[in-house]
């Protein structure tokens, strides 16, 4: 009986854990639809009178596209990188491995805000300027660990023998990567790029000191937004984050099953 | 004609010596099993001929020319792995095909090749699966042929058929002997099941221990073992051991001794190691006329179907030998207690000499007959 009554308290807690994550979205995403300048929950009616004006703002445009630019390469360079570095530690045997890992996992350990000072006062002092190949260096670094643990998990559990198998065959290191390490892992790489993806593109604390007038990005224009002026165009511009930022894991997720399908 | 010469191969791992200066010879198109038993260096051995493991000193030589510094993927040597390692993002023809692909044949160079392995393997219409649409014997052969279409100089097995049901297992034996007479390719085959190493090597390597223990043909490495251990482990055997008294007689103590057949090389005074096995005594409740006989009693027996195993404690040489007879519904079941005869042919008496490193162990089928 006590089992019961500990799995319903199991199944409460999580509903309301849920709900309370989910209805403020819900409340955002409704808002943007509303009628009047100063909301009352719930609207009378809705409109796309906010979406109207919403897409007539260029600066507002300009950020959500900043976003998924700097998102997208984000993507790229720490899939990349996170697979590369994966693959030397996964299998090559080194001095100071196990440090190692802890330098690849700081930026991960290390409270946004700091990251963001510290690098902005170490890249000011050389002189670098504010730019959209700042941001993504730095978000690279701020998903980078993400990545690396996603593909090395993955090659945690991939069998060598099959590359073993491609170079009695014939096939040199390169091709042997190429030809069978590549697509085997490839689910894994995919899934850590949509993770960099989703990291960059609602990253805030630290891009708000990474982001000049024109490389603003929309969680900065969000965050200014209600700092400056109330407008519910905010409440599109988050509808259209929190959007994105569902669509892409998903649009990634049907990319995946149907790249792993041969496997299954 | 000498195809595949390994010299003195040894290699370690830190303080651990896998295997120590192994040196044996393959000939064109033969057949060699490698046996021994769990940790002994067969896995080691078949690394470092295919490229994967970096002998520690050796050199590895195919048809005259030293390929101990080449990699895998510069060796034409094609490896079964005990887990097949078929490439699961690829079909059964691009997996068969990967070889040749790797030497830039063209699409018809590889569908030829590959319609052939298929027909060899019994796969025909196989080319669009995945392996893991295949069954576990499929795959087997699906790996075979993997190993064989890009027309290696020497195809290595270790292990391929540990992971079938014994019934498959028994089917596919005949099976790869088949496809490796058809193909005609030098073929090393590593196992640890002694029945399997007898029954389709042309030649045994018996490994213990890292070392190489004899290297003969079946029949050779069954009668005439060079060392206790390959007597051992070939076979359930009880172990006496003794001093040859005559070419043909060993003295095993306390007046006893056993006529055995002459081999080259021994000569009286040298200390021996004396072999029963089990499956060339016999058994009787009359005394014999012929051959060496001991008296014996039944301590045990064990039906198995329509075989009998019998335990006889021999008090005069102090062991114990296990028995199998076939027995037929009106035959009498002997019974524990009984006093019988135990009879073995001197030529089926099998004995080595013995070297220092053997001398102190109990052999294991000595502690297996005990328990
Ligand atoms: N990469 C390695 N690093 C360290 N020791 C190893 C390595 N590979 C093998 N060994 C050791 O070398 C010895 C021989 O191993 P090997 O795999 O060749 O044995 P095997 O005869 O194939 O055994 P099995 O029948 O269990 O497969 C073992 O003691 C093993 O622990
Ligand atoms: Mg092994």
């Amino acid at each position: 009986m006590t089992g019961q009554w500990n799995w319903r308290a199991v199944k409460l807690v999580s509903a309301l854990v849920y709900v309370s994550m989910f209805v403020p979205l819900l409340v955002v995403v409704v808002n943007s639809f509303h009628p009047q300048r100063m909301a009352s929950f719930p609207p009378s009616s809705l409109t796309l009178h906010w979406y109207g004006e919403f897409f007539a703002d260029q600066m507002l445009l300009d950020a959500v596209w900043m976003s998924t630019k700097v998102g997208v390469a984000t993507a790229i360079c720490a899939g990349a990188v996170g697979t590369l570095s994966a693959m030397g530690f996964v299998r090559k045997q080194f001095p100071v491995k196990k440090g190692l890992v802890i330098v690849m996992l700081s930026p991960m350990l290390v409270p946004p805000v700091i990251v963001g000072l510290a690098s902005t006062m170490f890249f000011t002092e050389l002189g670098w300027e504010r730019s959209i190949l700042w941001l993504v260096t730095m978000h690279t670094l701020i998903a980078l660990p993400y990545a690396f643990l996603i593909v090395r998990s993955r090659l945690f559990l991939f069998d060598e023998s099959l590359e073993e198998a491609a170079q009695t065959l014939g096939a040199d290191h390169l091709t042997t990567f190429r030809e069978v390490t590549f697509p085997i892992i490839s689910p894994a790489i995919l899934t850590a790029m949509i993770i960099s993806f989703v990291i960059s593109f609602g990253e805030f604390t630290a891009t708000q000191f990474w982001v000049s007038r024109e490389t603003t990005t929309a969680p900065v224009v969000i965050y200014t937004m209600l700092e400056t002026l109330i407008t519910p165009k905010v409440n599109v511009l988050a509808t259209l984050v929190l959007v994105i930022t569902i669509a892409i894991p998903i649009a990634g997720m049907a990319l995946q099953r149907w790249l792993a399908s041969p496997t299954e | 004609m000498t195809y595949l010469h390994i010299d003195n191969l040894t290699k370690r791992f830190g303080n651990l010596t896998a295997v120590q200066d192994v040196s044996f010879s393959v000939d064109e198109g033969e057949f060699v099993t490698v046996v021994g038993p769990s940790g002994c260096g067969k896995t080691t051995t078949l690394r470092m001929i295919a490229g994967l493991e970096e002998p520690t000193s050796g050199t590895i030589r195919i048809d005259g020319s030293d390929i101990t510094s080449l990699p895998a993927y510069r060796r034409d040597i094609g490896v079964v792995f005990q887990d097949y390692a078929l490439f699961p993002h690829k079909t059964v023809f691009e997996n068969i095909a990967f070889g040749l692909k790797m030497r830039g044949e063209d699409e018809q160079t590889q569908r030829e090749a590959v319609d052939e392995m298929l027909e060899i393997i019994d796969l025909e219409g196989y080319e669009d699966t995945y392996p893991h649409e295949c069954s576990g014997g499929e795959q087997q052969r699906v790996a075979v042929a993997r190993a064989l279409a890009f027309d290696p100089d020497l195809v290595l097995m270790d292990e391929p058929l540990s992971n079938l049901d014994k019934k498959l297992r028994q089917s596919m034996r005949t099976e790869l002997k088949r496809i490796q007479a058809e193909t005609g390719v030098t073929t090393i085959y590593v196992t640890h099941n002694q029945t399997e190493a007898l029954s389709m090597g042309d030649d045994i390597a018996v490994l213990n221990d890292g070392q190489l223990q004899q290297f003969d043909d079946p029949k050779r490495v069954y009668r005439e073992p060079e060392a206790p251990f390959v007597a051992d482990f070939l076979g359930q055997s009880s172990r006496v051991d003794g001093v040859l008294e005559t070419p043909s007689r060993v003295d095993l103590g306390d007046g006893n001794s056993v006529a055995i057949s002459e081999r080259d090389g021994f000569t009286p005074g040298d200390e021996v190691a004396v072999f029963l096995r089990n499956e060339l005594v016999s058994i009787a409740t009359e005394q014999p006329s012929t051959g060496n006989v001991f008296e014996g009693i039944v301590t045990e027996l064990d039906y198995q179907g329509g075989e009998v195993n019998y335990f006889v404690d021999v008090p005069s040489l102090d062991i114990s030998v296990q028995v199998s007879t076939v027995v037929s519904q009106t035959d009498s079941f002997l019974e524990a207690g009984m006093d019988v005869w135990m009879q073995i042919d001197p030529s089926d008496v099998i004995y080595t000499r013995i070297d220092d490193q053997s001398r102190t162990e109990v052999s294991p089928a000595e502690a297996a007959v005990e328990q």
